[in-house]
C-alpha cells in the first residue's frame, strides 16, 4: 500500500474555562508515501492542532473527541504512551516554529542532538555524537565538529532551526510534520532552509506534511495542498488545480489576496471580516458569515468534503458531487 | 499621513478616561472576583473576624489584659479561663483577644511603611535608570540577603525597644520585594509604549508619566501588600519574643509567647495559643495575597 | 572576563559599597551612646570618664574615628567586648562552629525537603497530591519559626522525653534544632521550585523533548530539573550570610551556643563592640558570597558571562 498515513474523522477540543473550543472538527485526509502536502490555513484554523495530535502532543487541556489516526496500519489513538514514544522521533518527527525556543539552553547541541541516536537506536554516546555531527553536515551547519560543544545562545535563529531539523531527521522518519518553521525567519532564509527540507525530504525518502500560512512557499514546495478554514478542511487539491481553479470560496479569497506583479497599481483584495470564534462557531458552513455566495443552505448544514474531481475535494455547497462521497 | 501628535493625543486621553475609571473600578472588581472565590471569602472573613475582634476587644474579652490574679496563676484551661492563665494570672485568652488589635495594627504599619519606601525607590530606580538604579540595586542585593533579625537586633540596640522602633526598624528592612517589582515594572513601561512617543514630542509633565507607571503598577503593589502583611507581624512578633519588641504588659501575640517561654513544660497553653492565632492570621493574609495575585493576573501582564 | 579578573574587578567595585555600609555600622553604634559611661559605672568621675574617652579616642572628629576603626577592623581588631573584655573576634570565632553546625544541617534539610516537595507538586500539578502539599506548604510558610521551634521543643521534652538544652553538641542534640529551623524554611523552597517547574515543564525545549520520543525520567532529570533548579542555586548561595546570622531565634530556643545566643545576650547588655562586630561580619560575607554567587552561575549557566 502506498498510503502511510490516514486520518479519518478527527476531531479535537480544547477545554477552557469559557466552555469548549471546537478546534478542529471532522479532518479526515491521506498522505501517501513519498508525498509532500501542505496543509494551508490562517492561525486559529486548527492546522497545528492537527499537526500535534498526530504526534499525540497535545497540551493537557486538549481532548481527541473523535476520529482515527492511522499509520501504517496502527491507529496512533489506541497505542499507549509506550508504544507511542517509541514511534516519535524514529518514525514521525516534528520541527516547530519557534527555534530560538526550542532547544534547551543548558545543555550542548552534541547532547540534544544525539539523543535520538541513544534513545531509539541504543547507541553509545561517543557514536551518537559522531551521527550527530554528521547529521549537523548534512543540514550545512558551518564548522559541525565544534558545533556540537556548543550552546544554542551561541546560534542563530536560522542556524538553530537547521540545528533542530538535523536532530529531527537523525532516524530517517517516515513522516516529518513542519509547523511553519521558517515563519519566524528572515525571507532569503526560509528559501534557503525549505530548498534544504526539500533536499533532505527525498533523500530520506520522508514523506512530508509542511504547515504554513503562506501559499506561495505551499506552491513551491508541495504536490498537494490542503486548505483548513476555522477547523475544517475545506479543500484538497495538487498544486495545479488548487491554483488554476479553486473551488471552495474560502480558497479563491486567499488566491486573490495574494500580491503578484500584474495587481500593482491596485488595491490589496482582502477577505471582508474575519475567522469565527471556535467557542461558538457559527450554525452550518463556518464560513458562510463570509462568503459572497452564501445560500440558505449553507447556514443551515454544514457541507461534507466531497470529491468533486479526481484529487480534487471540496467542502461547498456550490459543488456536488460527480463522482462517490469520500468519507 | 497620520501624525504623531494625533497618536499621543489618542493615547493620552484614553490613559487619563482609563485613570479615573480604574480606581473605582478596580476595587469593585477586586471584591467581586474575592468573595466568588471559596479561599478568597475564607481568608477575608478570618482576616475581618480577627480585626473585629482586636477593635471590639473591650466588648469581647472576658478579662481585661493586664488584670493580675496571684490566685490563679497558671492554671490550665477552664470554664472561667478558656486558654488559661499565664504567671501573673492574667486571663491568656483576654490577652490574646486585646492582642489582636496591637498585632494586626503594627502589621499594617510596617507594610505601609515598607510599602512607601519600596515604591519609591523602585520608582527612582526604574525611572532614572543609569548611576542611581545601579546604586539602588546595589542596596536591594545587600538588603535582600542580610538576614533580618540580625539587623533588626542590631538596630532595637541602638533604638531602644517599643511599638514605635518595631515599626520603625522593620519598616527600614522589609521594603525589598516592592522596590524589586516596582523598578522592574518602571524599567518595561519606560521602554515601551506612549513613554518613547513622549520624548519624541517633548516631555510632558513628570506628573502624568508617573501617573501613567502607578496605574500599571498599582494591582502588583495590592498583591505585594497581602503578601507583606504577614512577614510584617511574625517579623514584629519575633523581635517581641526576644523581648526586644513591644514592651510588658503590652500583649503583643509573640510578646505573650515569649511569656511563656519560662513556664513552656509547667503552662504550655501561655505560648500554644497565641503561636496558633499567628499561624491561622498569617496564613489568612497569604492565601489572600494568593488568591489576589489569580484575580489581578490579567492585570499583571501589560494592560492595554 | 577570566573568574580572577572577576574578583578583582568586583571586590574593587565592592569599595564604595563596603565603606558605605561599614560606615552606617560605625554610625549606628557611635550615636547609640558613649560607652564610656556603662565601663566605669556610675561612680566614676569626671577625670576618669575624660581620661577613658581620650584613651579610647572617643574625643576625636567622626571621620577620624571611623578609619581609626576601620584600620583595626581590617587587621582582625573588632574591638572588645564591654562585658567580658575579651576580644569581639575571638568570641565570634569560639561560636561560630556550633552556628554553622545549626544552620549548615537546617539549610540542608530545607533544601532537599524544599526541592522535593516543590518537584513532585509539579509534577502532579492538578492532581490531589499537588492540593495536599501546596497547602502543608503554606501552612509551613506562614508559621512563625520561634512558634515552630517552641512547640518542637515542648512536645520533645513532654512526650518524646528529650532534652535538647544542654550538654555537648552531639548529633542527637543538632537534630530537633535543625528541624525546627529547616522545616519551615523548606517551605520558601518548595514554593520557588513548585514554580519553577510548572514554567519549566511548559517550555518548548520540553516539548521538544518529548517529540523527540525521550523517556519521561530523561526528560525530567536532564531537561526539566537542571533548568528548575538553577534560579534555586542562585537563590541558595545568597544565603550564605544567613547561615552566620539566620538562626537567632532558632539557638535563643534551644540555648544552642552560636552566634545568635551571643548577639541576643550582647544586646540586652548593650555590649556595642561585639553587636557591631556581628554585623560587619555579615556584611563582609554578603559581598563575599555575592562575587561566589556570581562566579558560580556563570559557571553553571552557559548563557550568562562575567562582566
Amino acid at each position: 500500500m502506498n498510503e502511510l498515513l490516514k486520518v479519518r474523522n478527527l476531531s479535537v477540543n480544547y477545554i477552557i474555562d469559557r466552555g469548549v473550543i471546537r478546534a478542529v472538527e471532522n479532518v479526515s485526509f491521506a498522505i501517501n508515501k513519498g508525498e509532500k502536502i501542505c496543509l494551508v490555513g490562517e492561525s486559529g484554523s486548527g492546522k497545528s492542532t492537527v499537526a500535534l495530535a498526530l504526534m499525540k502532543l497535545l497540551p493537557k487541556n486538549a481532548i481527541i473527541k473523535s476520529g482515527e489516526i492511522i499509520f501504517k496500519g496502527t491507529d496512533l489513538l489506541t497505542l499507549n504512551e509506550d508504544k507511542m514514544r517509541q514511534i516519535r522521533g524514529k518514525e514521525i518527527a516534528i520541527v516547530f516554529q519557534n527555534p530560538l525556543t526550542s532547544l534547551n539552553p543548558l545543555l550542548t547541541i552534541g547532547v540534544q542532538n544525539s539523543e535520538p541516536f541513544e534513545e531509539h537506536l541504543k547507541m553509545e554516546k561517543k557514536d551518537a555524537i559522531q551521527k550527530a555531527i554528521n547529521m549537523l553536515k548534512k543540514v550545512k551547519l558551518t564548522d559541525a565538529d565544534k558545533a556540537v560543544y556548543r550552546y544554542p545562545h551561541t546560534f542563530s535563529g536560522g542556524m538553530r532551526q537547521r540545528i533542530l531539523i538535523a536532530m529531527m531527521l537523525s532516524l530517517q522518519p517516515e513522516l516529518l510534520i513542519a509547523d511553519e518553521p521558517f515563519s519566524a525567519l528572515d525571507v532569503s532564509l526560509q528559501v534557503e532552509l525549505m530548498h534544504l527540507l526539500n533536499e533532505l525530504v527525498k533523500d530520506f525518502n520522508s514523506s512530508l506534511l509542511f504547515i504554513t500560512h503562506d501559499l506561495g512557499v505551499a506552491a513551491e514546495l508541495c504536490d498537494r495542498i490542503i486548505v483548513m478554514y476555522a477547523g475544517k478542511i475545506v479543500e484538497e487539491a495538487t498544486v495545479f488545480d488548487l491554483f488554476e481553479k479553486p473551488k471552495h470560496p474560502y480558497a479563491q479569497g486567499l488566491l486573490q489576496s495574494l500580491p503578484t506583479i500584474e495587481k500593482l497599481n491596485k488595491r490589496l483584495v482582502t477577505l471582508p471580516g474575519s475567522p469565527p470564534s471556535l467557542l461558538d462557531p457559527p450554525k452550518g458552513c463556518r464560513f458562510h458569515p463570509r462568503c459572497p455566495y452564501a445560500m440558505d443552505i449553507c447556514k443551515k448544514e454544514e457541507p461534507q468534503l466531497i470529491e468533486i474531481e479526481p484529487t480534487h475535494k471540496v467542502a461547498c455547497w456550490l459543488y456536488k458531487s460527480d463522482t462517490h462521497e469520500t468519507n | 499621513m497620520i501624525s504623531v501628535r494625533k497618536i499621543f493625543a489618542t493615547i493620552m486621553r484614553k490613559d487619563i478616561t482609563f485613570q479615573s475609571l480604574e480606581t473605582v473600578n478596580l476595587w469593585k472588581y477586586i471584591i467581586t472576583q474575592l468573595l466568588r472565590n471559596k479561599k478568597g471569602i475564607t481568608s477575608l472573613g478570618i482576616i475581618s473576624v480577627l480585626a473585629l475582634i482586636g477593635i471590639f476587644a473591650e466588648f469581647i474579652a472576658p478579662y481585661p489584659y493586664d488584670a493580675q490574679d496571684l490566685q490563679n496563676m497558671l492554671r490550665p484551661p477552664s470554664i472561667g479561663h478558656i486558654f488559661g492563665t499565664d504567671a501573673l494570672g492574667r486571663d491568656v485568652l483576654s490577652r490574646i483577644i486585646y492582642g489582636a488589635r496591637i498585632t494586626i495594627f503594627i502589621g499594617f504599619a510596617i507594610t505601609f511603611l515598607t510599602a512607601i519606601l519600596g515604591i519609591m525607590l523602585g520608582l527612582i530606580a526604574g525611572y532614572f535608570g543609569g548611576v542611581i538604579d545601579m546604586i539602588i540595586s546595589k542596596i536591594i542585593e545587600i538588603f535582600w540577603a542580610f538576614p533580618i533579625i540580625v539587623i533588626a537586633l542590631g538596630l532595637t540596640v541602638v533604638l531602644g525597644p517599643g511599638i514605635r522602633n518595631v515599626i520603625l526598624v522593620l519598616g527600614i528592612l522589609l521594603w525589598v520585594p516592592f522596590a524589586k517589582v516596582i523598578r522592574t515594572k518602571t524599567l518595561v513601561i519606560r521602554e515601551n509604549s506612549f513613554v518613547k512617543y513622549a520624548k519624541a514630542i517633548g516631555l510632558p509633565s513628570i506628573k502624568i508619566i508617573i501617573k501613567h507607571i502607578f496605574l500599571n503598577v498599582v494591582p502588583d503593589i495590592i498583591v505585594l501588600f497581602a503578601l507583606t502583611i504577614p512577614d510584617a507581624i511574625i517579623s514584629s512578633a519575633a523581635l517581641s519574643f526576644l523581648g526586644l519588641g513591644v514592651q510588658p504588659p503590652t500583649p503583643e501575640w509573640g510578646a505573650i509567647l515569649s511569656d511563656g517561654r519560662l513556664y513552656l513544660m509547667i503552662a504550655p497553653w501561655i505560648s500554644v495559643f497565641p503561636g496558633i492565632f499567628l499561624l491561622i492570621l498569617a496564613l489568612s493574609f497569604n492565601i489572600l495575597g494568593d488568591v489576589l495575585r489569580d484575580v489581578l493576573d490579567p492585570f499583571m501582564r501589560g494592560r492595554k | 572576563m577570566g573568574i580572577r579578573k572577576y574578583i578583582i574587578k568586583s571586590l574593587i567595585t565592592s569599595i564604595p559599597v563596603l565603606i558605605g555600609a561599614t560606615f552606617i555600622v560605625f554610625l549606628l553604634m557611635y550615636i547609640s551612646g558613649n560607652p564610656v559611661q556603662v565601663i566605669l559605672g556610675e561612680f566614676a568621675t569626671q577625670e576618669q570618664i575624660e581620661r577613658l574617652n581620650r584613651e579610647l579616642g572617643l574625643d576625636k572628629p567622626i571621620i577620624i574615628q571611623y578609619f581609626l576603626w576601620l584600620g583595626k577592623v581590617v587587621r582582625g581588631d573588632l574591638g572588645y567586648s564591654l562585658m567580658s573584655k575579651l576580644p569581639v573576634i575571638q568570641l565570634i570565632s569560639e561560636r561560630i562552629v556550633p552556628t554553622l553546625m545549626l544552620t549548615v544541617t537546617a539549610f540542608l534539610i530545607s533544601i532537599i525537603l524544599g526541592v522535593l516537595a516543590g518537584m513532585i507538586s509539579a509534577l502532579k500539578h492538578n492532581t490531589k497530591t499537588d492540593d495536599l502539599i501546596s497547602t502543608i506548604v503554606l501552612i509551613f510558610f506562614s508559621t512563625p519559626y520561634f512558634w515552630f521551634a517552641t512547640i518542637l521543643l515542648w512536645i520533645s521534652a513532654v512526650y518524646l522525653k528529650m532534652y535538647s538544652l544542654i550538654g555537648p553538641l552531639t548529633i542527637q542534640r543538632l537534630l530537633l534544632p535543625s528541624f525546627a529551623l529547616g522545616l519551615p524554611t523548606s517551605a520558601v523552597y518548595a514554593k520557588i521550585m513548585r514554580s519553577n517547574m510548572l514554567e519549566v515543564l511548559n517550555q518548548d525545549y520540553i516539548r521538544t523533548a518529548k517529540a523527540k520520543g525521550l523517556r519521561e525520567k530523561i526528560i525530567l532529570y536532564r531537561h526539566a530539573l537542571k533548568n528548575s533548579l538553577l534560579p534555586i542555586i542562585a537563590l541558595a548561595i545568597l544565603r550564605i550570610p544567613w547561615l552566620v546570622g539566620g538562626a537567632v531565634i532558632t539557638e535563643s530556643v534551644f540555648s544552642w551556643p552560636g552566634i545568635g545566643t551571643l548577639m541576643i545576650d550582647a544586646i540586652y547588655r548593650r555590649d556595642f563592640p561585639v553587636v557591631q562586630g556581628i554585623i560587619l561580619i555579615i556584611v563582609v560575607l554578603i559581598i563575599i558570597s555575592d562575587i561566589i554567587g556570581d562566579i558560580i552561575i556563570s559557571l553553571i549557566d552557559p548563557r550568562v558571562r562575567l562582566e
